[in-house]
């Protein structure tokens, strides 16, 4: 690692959520361990992805990074400062810099607003440009992400799903940020307009240095678009490092199972399954030990008593750390 | 792979569609959202149903169920069955065939549940309509049901509420209801859509499993072609309500006809190096109340000419057991060489 500051920095990031009784004091009833102890570093310019299964903790992460949760403990640092604890005015230059995307193009767009207007808010919010500036821009960004100007007068229910995941897009970039948190942006679309979307976002990308977070279950569209990938289990990362280091040679029981589950496209008609049994775990109550060892199949004693801590494979990729007691042995899948 | 290959040789179809054709009524007058869809199912063999929202899916299985909303309605076809046409059935004779011969599960199965019966309660109900067996035996077979499909403690977790379940058991006991009466058909509509990968891959081989022990033949309905690839003998491709190819899976994945399918897997991200622009279809499916004219496709088809827009192509057998909706289906077609 050099000694230059990452553009994020994630450091024993944890977000619990309180489960209360109802009532000024209403009893405690435990809280949902959303997040525990995660450290993450996101170079500029490179592409993160964040996988798991829902309830992992993937979508408290971005929303954590985007400064729409406060962490219950733990630091985010943006080019080494600490956004939760940087005075407002910093605060909100950060927050400028860092935009997400949304999974759900239909709910995360005003429907009163039109298109142009849509794209055009992060400019008025952080008071940039004149009105002809405003509107030069819009209609730049408009352009640069495949929609017709023609067009930009239109309201949300008027285009398609596709088509708005491009506004949700547009708004986005608007600002220039460095870093864009996509959270499933392409769960929602139609698979023939996935690949669309999937290619703008390489293209952006291609165009200006984008950083990306990209959040998703979709193990084809992450091996597409991720320099690295991030797993997570239970609200821990429990396997990070290159993606095709982890799709070639995942050195964790859940990373290994996760790609074994999900069925290639043309791989043939499947008469053998190597599934993995049980449920994700609850977040509420999460297994002792391992989180994962109710469902692994190579659990050993120690898993059962001893959290691993994500640990660096030297002899792998560069930057490639598992938790797993057995990362060593795990070697090829 | 030893099954399949006896089953290659013809076998009789237990479901027959031809031609369905299913219209809504809107405000813009009637809208036909399955148009001339036609396609068999045979007993032991999944056929795998593709599409992209709105392409017809769903609204295909309803209507063969006779469980169309009170808007929808059957223009014309036949579904044989048996000797008798489904959607020619009154509903008193209908009513018996579905959730006993006919099965379908959802994709959600909180909804296929009722919150107020435990899911053993629900399973026995089965039994005792359409089977007849008295409350006693019909709780015992539930309770066995529950083990088939992988329920531990089957027993005590009879007793459960579906709210009591994961979202897999739940849809284990979804299972367990719909394969009760050992239907000949079992319709499975997104059944592992909103399951996590692992959960559904568990889903995935039971349904493997139970079509090996009870024969049954399967639509499984999806808008995943990995998923439709690990299950399917043959795939039907929808677009626009109508059937673009019909194939088996092998020929289907490995040697698409119709440029709508080739379109859909090139664009599948597996298929092109990482960091690389994806192939991509352009547009967006059409909206039903404009159809353009000619073929449905041809807007977004890189290979349409003039006579494409001047009438709807037929399905018309491309190669052995395979059909397109195409005039000019696979790059490499050429009608002097094809065996038929």
């Amino acid at each position: 690692m050099s000694g230059a500051p990452a553009l994020i920095e994630v450091e024993g990031l944890t977000k619990r959520f309180e489960l209360r009784d109802p009532g000024l004091f209403g009893r405690s009833r435990g809280a949902v361990h959303a997040l525990t102890d995660v450290d993450l570093r996101i170079e500029r310019g490179e592409t993160l992805a964040v996988v798991g299964e829902s309830g992992c903790g993937k979508s408290t992460l971005a929303k954590c990074l985007a400064q729409l949760h406060a962490p219950t403990a733990g630091a985010v640092r943006f080019e080494g400062e600490d956004i939760f604890r940087a005075p407002a005015p910093a605060r909100k230059a950060i927050r400028r810099r860092v935009q997400m995307v949304f999974q759900d193009p239909f709910g995360s767009l005003n429907p009163r607003m039109t298109a142009a207007e849509i794209i055009a808010e992060p400019l008025l919010i952080h008071r940039t440009g004149d009105a002809s500036e405003r509107s030069r821009r819009t209609a730049e960004t408009a352009s640069r992400v495949g929609l017709r100007a023609g067009d930009l007068g239109r309201y949300p229910h008027e285009f398609s799903g596709g088509q708005r995941q491009r506004i949700a897009i547009a708004r986005a970039a608007i600002l220039e940020p460095d870093l864009i948190i996509a959270d499933e942006p392409l769960s929602a679309l139609d698979v023939s307009v996935q690949s669309q979307i999937l290619n703008l976002f390489m293209d952006l990308r291609r165009q200006s240095g984008l950083t990306y977070v990209f959040i998703s279950h979709d193990l084809g569209a992450v091996r597409h678009i991720a320099d690295r990938i991030a797993v997570l289990y239970s609200g821990r990362i429990v396997e990070a490092g290159p993606a095709e280091t982890l799709f070639a040679g995942s050195r964790h029981p859940y990373t290994q199972s996760l790609i074994e589950a999900v069925p290639r496209p043309g791989a043939g008609k499947r008469l053998q399954w190597k599934t993995l049994g049980g449920d994700p775990p609850s977040a509420i109550d999460p297994p002792g030990g391992c989180a994962f060892h109710p469902r692994c199949p190579k659990v050993q004693e120690i898993c059962r008593g001893e959290r691993p801590r994500p640990a660096i494979q030297p002899d792998s990729g560069p930057g490639h750390a598992s938790a797993c007691h057995f990362a060593e042995e795990l070697n090829g899948t | 792979m030893s099954s399949p290959a006896a089953a290659e040789t013809a076998q009789p179809d237990i479901l027959s569609v031809e031609g369905l054709t299913v219209a809504f009524e809107t405000d813009d007058g009637p809208l036909t959202v399955v148009d001339g869809v036609s396609f068999g199912l045979q007993a032991g063999r999944t056929t795998g149903m593709v599409g992209e929202s709105g392409s017809g899916k769903s609204v295909s299985a309803l209507a063969l169920l006779g469980l169309l909303p009170p808007n929808g309605r059957v223009a014309a076809g036949r579904a044989m069955y048996r000797g008798a046409d489904l959607l020619a059935l009154p509903a008193d004779r209908l009513r018996p065939l579905r959730g006993d011969r006919i099965a379908m599960i959802f994709q959600e199965p909180m909804t296929a549940l009722n919150p107020v019966f435990s899911i053993g309660d629900q399973i026995a109900e089965v039994l005792q309509i359409h089977q007849r067996l008295p409350r006693g035996e019909a709780w015992e077979r539930a309770v066995g049901m529950l083990r088939r499909v992988g329920i531990p403690d089957p027993a005590t977790r009879a007793l459960a509420y579906p709210h009591q379940l994961s979202g897999g058991m739940r849809q284990r006991a979804v299972i367990a209801m719909a394969l009760a009466c050992g239907p000949d058909i079992l319709i499975a509509d997104e059944a592992t859509t909103a399951l996590d990968a692992t959960v559904q891959a568990q889903i995935l081989e039971l349904m493997t499993d139970l079509q090996r022990q009870y024969g049954m033949a399967v639509l499984f309905i999806s808008h995943d072609l990995g998923v439709v690839s690990a299950l399917a003998d043959d795939v039907v491709v929808l677009y626009a309500g109508r059937v673009m190819e019909c194939a088996p899976a092998s020929a289907f994945f490995g040697r698409p006809m119709h440029p709508y399918s080739q379109g859909m897997l090139e664009t599948l991200p597996s298929l092109t190096p990482p960091g690389h622009d994806l192939p991509t279809i352009p547009g967006t499916p059409p909206d039903l109340a404009r159809l353009p004219g000619g073929c449905r496709f041809a807007p977004r088809c890189p290979r349409a000419a003039e006579d494409c827009r001047a009438a709807e192509p037929p399905l018309t057998e491309t190669r052995a057991g395979s059909r397109a909706a195409c005039i000019r289906p696979g790059p490499d077609w050429d009608p002097a060489e094809d065996p038929t």
